[in-house]
């Protein structure tokens, strides 16, 4: 152990600032309470798109998502219709623990999979396909298999029997607090991060069981944020003094009453053009195609050049993208405008990898879900899900109330990093 | 606020009803337990039905082809679970020699069939719990929940009598028996999903063991494993689940990327 | 939560329903990229479109391999919840196979082929559907392509059905104008009927809710058996309505003593309440008598308990009714001999027409309106207050012959 302490780092995935000091506050999260009273709550801003891959990919790097190179869980690639799926292998900066000498455990981070070789013990978290290729060093598998561990909750289930979902939500936790703690006791290192995930889970299909005492699921809703509050307790008992503690979530969350369909929309105002009645998605975009939305709101333009079928001549750009944002401006569904901000590229992202990065991103308004399925025919749609991110009302805690520089208006999540860093030179100094 | 059932809650309740309402119209009934998962399941409802009680006769028919794991699973629970076992055997036609190299028809007519007739008869059995499900295969998508077999077993589909809503045949005449099929509606993801849920043993024969499984267990000279890295109920049904996805996305999408659809999907990310 | 919705499709045999469930399939990507490749190749040689109506062909001769799923139940899913269709066509020979399929369905298709219109067998299916309580369709008209995609003719079809539906008291959610064939207004929107801004298909089923028995509050509890566990008289059944909580008083019909729910029983865990659709075991404090048959509820004031019962029955049995002939009614688990005593009118049901009800008997395929007497009283309610103890069937020889909605 080094003297100037160690670095401890817990992720709550989606979980709100305000949702987070409610349970605190009545008792559900008493370690928490007991946290918030020796440090700093601050609420701050996710990542633009709010989703989860970007958020993490941002908050392990530090960086903006022109320059790690990931803008959501789909991409096009240029040059296709191609629907492809980045992963870490596509993170195109270093996380934080390839960059620092000390030695690091990470467990069930976002979008770090597959694994590869670091100094420390690395478990990748959702999208991991297979455990083998989800744990590094390889040796470390059979133990994490001994413990049952598990990746992710199997959301599918959900939408089978909530009671199943639920027990397996349960589960998936245990294993994850018994890796987590088989990995402190047994691991040498000097930063430590765990990431829950199954709070995010949870909201998304209970959001409503939050507020509602007359709710079937409030008791269980309850119940996971308690047992995560009880596994937080188990970590910082154990931590000295000097060591850093630093806790944050990716992004916000609050109540869905409907998806909105971005493609369908765009289809509709003939920005985009393709045939319904043909199988292949993307491929069937016609060459009259002005622009088309990746999940969750990501407008892309079809340019010529960059897309087999792009039509969008340089000149026009700026014309198209002030049509569009016009357009969503003024787009409301049951007389509610469906988008709360509308960012253009250059306003959001900067970086190397620019080129990539959508024309326009949405964030909906609130209890507006955006989605960009390319098979909507309705504009609008109910869903099953309860709860929808959020780009505001993440949060972050830092212990110890002396001795932290301040969070300027404007913090996001890709400041974390770079924060905790001023916060050892702190220590240090 | 009162609870809405789900799926499978929904399913075992419309079970237990059935596996009831065949118990109290025929106090001489029995049921077929293969060992196999679905019937292992309708086992489960039974147990469930009656408070932990197996209240009839259990039948296993013994070709005597089947696999160790069967005969040990099945010695092991019919002692835990309390069940009044009936081995059945056509000793009979073993003696004559049938056997599969005879013939599978051959086998199955003499080996099945007809050693299930003969017990039928002998205590005078009027029904007969099975755990088929409308999803398996060809005719049985035309099954009634209740539905009867003429005294050569025979049954004649053509020529059914309606079921309306919770209401079936109940009765049957003389000659005839009835089959009582409490999982008609079941699918194959249904019944591994309910086996999660309840943690139901299940024979070890269904999960893979060097990248093979098998699907269903019967005798050991007629079962081919199919290949799978399944080896936890969990992973049978994610398998099933994802297997299905992917023949259904179409297009050149390898597997991977209809598993990650699919996770996407399920949690409204896509 | 759970969310899926079991329909059938109904009407003439020719109007387009293999069609009409292989787009459906098609279009929500419920399909194998190998499957339509095969069906594109055929097509292709056959030198037409594709042809969804072989889908089915196609899925039924692998079934009878027992290659893949059977066509009596299929499954698809939308953006909002999954499907399972039943007993989808080809397997709708005869009446009381529709019959069994529809009576477990939560909604129902019917479909008019645009060019033929409303059909005799058209209005029967119809005419069951409202027998068996189901009291919304929704309504396409099939083969718009065939008539050129005419406003005035879909109008026409409309009304003649509406007017139709109307007269047997069943609502219709929308009526859509489609064309199978080419997918317009099944899953995606048609280019052809700008015309038509109503709902598609695939919308008009979401909107659909699933009726999760609203019924009324009562606690309404058949008795299906009593089991012996040990030294306790366990009283068996499924709770039709309502819920109910240890310790609650409750009413045994028909004989009208009171008792006391002492217990409640669900095997391997402990329960206090128990509501609609739960199957459960109850412990009643000693000394009642109860067997199956009889039933218990919370409030006797909200159920009928009699011995004359009206009526419309739908017989479906080749053996016609004569007036006076003893039958067994069955009303949930209970069983009572009764006749039929008289019958107030006939009707055909394709027409709508009354038949001479002074002709003594109902034959097969009839509806009728009917004053049922029971050889001891009944407990029951109307249909529309609460559907399982509302509907029953009449019994001849331990095989149904007839179902009917009490009014």
């Amino acid at each position: 152990m080094s003297c100037m302490g160690r670095t401890v780092f817990i992720g709550l995935d989606g979980v709100p600032h305000g949702l987070l000091k409610r349970l605190a506050d009545d008792g559900t999260m008493p370690h928490c309470r007991r946290l918030f009273e020796i440090g700093n709550l601050h609420c701050i801003a996710s990542t633009i798109p709010d989703i989860s891959s970007v958020a993490w990919s941002s908050i392990i790097t530090g960086k903006n998502p022109a320059e790690h190179g990931i803008f959501g869980f789909v991409d096009i690639p240029i040059n296709t219709y191609r629907i492809s799926f980045p992963n870490y292998l596509s993170l195109k900066s270093k996380p934080f623990w390839e960059k620092s000498e000390g030695r690091s455990v990470i467990l069930n981070v976002p979008s770090t999979f597959p694994v590869r070789e670091m100094n420390g013990v690395h478990i990748s978290g959702f999208v991991s396909l297979d455990l083998e290729r989800s744990v590094y060093p390889p040796g470390l598998l059979s133990q994490v298999k001994a413990l049952d561990y598990k990746v992710d909750v199997d959301a599918e289930k959900a939408h089978v029997s909530m009671d199943m979902f639920l027990s397996d939500l349960d589960k998936t936790l245990t294993a994850r607090g018994k890796v987590c703690d088989h990995l402190w006791q047994h691991e040498k290192w000097d930063t430590f991060m765990i990431v829950f995930t199954g709070t995010d889970r949870l909201m998304h299909f209970l959001w409503d069981a939050y507020e509602d005492e007359e709710h079937w699921y409030y008791k269980a809703f309850r119940g996971h944020f308690s047992k995560v509050d009880a596994i937080v307790g188990s970590i910082i008992d154990r931590l000295n003094d000097n060591d850093i503690l630093v806790m944050c979530s990716d992004h916000g969350m609050e109540h869905l009453d409907k998806n909105v369909y971005v493609n369908a929309i765009l289809k509709e105002h003939g920005f985009l053009h393709y045939d319904p009645a043909l199988k292949g998605g993307f491929a069937n975009i016609d060459g009259r195609t002005k622009a088309f939305s990746l999940d969750p709101a990501r407008i892309y333009l079809n340019k010529r050049g960059k897309f087999p079928r792009g039509c969008v001549a340089p000149n026009d750009e700026e014309k198209i993208i002030e049509d569009i944002c016009e357009l969503f401006q003024r787009y409301a569904v049951g007389g509610k405008a469906v988008c709360k901000a509308i960012y253009r590229k250059k306003e959001i992202f900067h970086g190397p990898f620019i080129d990539l990065a959508p024309d326009i991103v949405l964030i909906g308004n609130e209890g507006i879900n955006l989605h960009s399925g390319l098979t909507a025919e309705n504009t609008s749609e109910e869903t099953i899900f309860s709860g929808k991110h959020t780009q505001h009302d993440a949060f972050l805690y830092v212990r110890g109330r002396d001795k932290c520089p301040s969070v300027k208006e404007g913090f996001n999540v890709s400041n974390i990093i770079g924060y905790i860093d001023s916060l050892k030179a702190e220590r240090w100094r | 606020m009162t609870k809405t059932l789900d799926h499978l809650s929904r399913l075992e309740n419309q079970s237990i009803f059935i596996i009831r309402e065949a118990y109290s119209q025929f106090r001489n009934i029995a049921m077929l337990w293969s060992i196999g998962k679905d019937s292992t399941t309708l086992m489960w409802l039974v147990r469930k039905a009656f408070f932990g009680k197996v209240p009839f006769a259990v039948l296993h028919i013994d070709t005597g082809y089947k696999f160790k794991e069967i005969y040990d699973f099945r010695d092991t629970y019919a002692q835990q679970w309390g069940i009044n076992l009936m081995v059945v055997k056509n000793d009979e036609a073993i003696a004559q020699g049938v056997c599969p190299k005879t013939g599978k028809f051959e086998c199955c007519n003499q080996l099945k069939t007809e050693a299930l007739k003969q017990t039928m008869d002998k205590y005078k059995f009027k029904a007969l719990y099975l755990g088929i499900r409308r999803d398996e295969h060809g005719i049985r998508a035309k099954e009634r929940v209740f539905s009867t077999r003429d005294e050569d077993f025979e049954w004649d589909y053509k020529n059914q009598s309606p079921e309306l809503w919770d209401q079936y045949k109940t009765k049957a005449t003389h000659e005839e028996h009835i089959r009582v099929h409490p999982l008609l509606g079941w699918t194959e993801l249904d019944i591994w999903q309910y086996i999660l849920r309840e943690n139901i043993p299940i024979v070890s024969l269904y999960f893979a063991k060097q990248g093979r499984r098998y699907r269903s267990i019967g005798c050991e000279t007629c079962c081919s494993p199919v290949a799978s890295q399944a080896d936890t109920v969990e992973k049978i049904v994610e398998e099933l689940q994802t297997s299905t996805i992917s023949e259904r996305s179409g297009r050149a999408q390898d597997k991977e990327s209809a598993y990650i659809m699919q996770k996407l999907r399920s949690l409204g990310y896509m | 939560m759970t969310n899926i919705l079991s329909f059938v499709i109904v009407g003439h045999v020719d109007h387009g329903k293999s069609t009409l469930v292989g787009r459906l399939l098609y279009d929500t990507d419920s399909l194998s990229s190998d499957k339509i490749e095969e069906m594109r190749k055929r097509s292709t040689e056959l030198g037409h479109d594709i042809e969804f109506a072989y889908l089915l062909d196609h899925l039924e001769e692998e079934r009878v391999q027992g290659i893949t799923i059977d066509t009596t139940q299929v499954f698809f899913k939308s953006k909002k919840r999954r499907y399972v269709i039943i007993d989808a066509p080809g397997h709708v020979e005869f009446v009381k196979n529709m019959v069994t399929g529809a009576s477990q369905a939560n909604t129902a298709i019917l479909i008019i082929d645009a060019a033929q219109g409303v059909q005799e067998q058209t209005r029967r299916h119809a005419y069951i559907l409202s027998l068996l309580g189901l009291r919304g369709v929704t309504v396409v008209i099939n083969k718009m392509d065939l008539v050129g995609f005419d406003k005035c003719q879909f109008e026409s079809i409309e009304k003649d059905i509406t007017d139709f539906l109307n007269r047997i008291d069943v609502h219709v959610n929308v009526c859509i104008p489609i064309a199978a064939k080419t997918g317009d207004n099944v899953v995606s929107r048609s280019n052809e009927m700008n015309w038509y801004k109503g709902p598609t298909t695939m919308e008009a089923l979401d909107a659909v809710e699933i009726d999760i028995r609203r019924d009324s509050a009562t606690f309404i509890f058949p008795v299906q058996d009593v089991f012996k566990l040990d030294d306790e008289r366990v009283i068996l059944g499924t709770i039709e309505s309502g819920s109910i909580r240890e310790n609650e008083y409750v009413s045994v019909l028909p004989t009208l003593q009171k008792t006391k729910i002492n217990k409640l029983k669900v095997f391997g865990r402990e329960i206090a309440e128990a509501s609609a659709g739960e199957s459960i075991g109850v412990i009643t404090q000693a000394p009642v008598f109860l067997d199956r048959g009889m039933v218990l509820v919370n409030d006797e004031n909200d159920v009928v308990c009699s011995d004359t019962i009206q009526a419309h029955l739908f017989w479906m049995h080749p053996k016609s009714y004569a007036l006076g002939d003893k039958v067994d009614i069955r009303i949930a688990t209970q069983e009572v001999r009764c006749v039929i005593e008289m019958v107030v009118k006939k009707i055909n049901s394709s027409t709508l027409e009354l038949i001479n009800a002074a002709e003594a008997e109902i034959k097969n395929l009839e509806v009728a309106q009917v004053k049922i007497k029971t050889k001891k009283a009944v407990m029951y309610k109307r249909f529309q207050d609460n559907q399982g103890v509302g509907r029953f069937v009449l019994v001849r020889d331990g095989s149904i012959c007839a179902g009917g909605i009490i009014i």
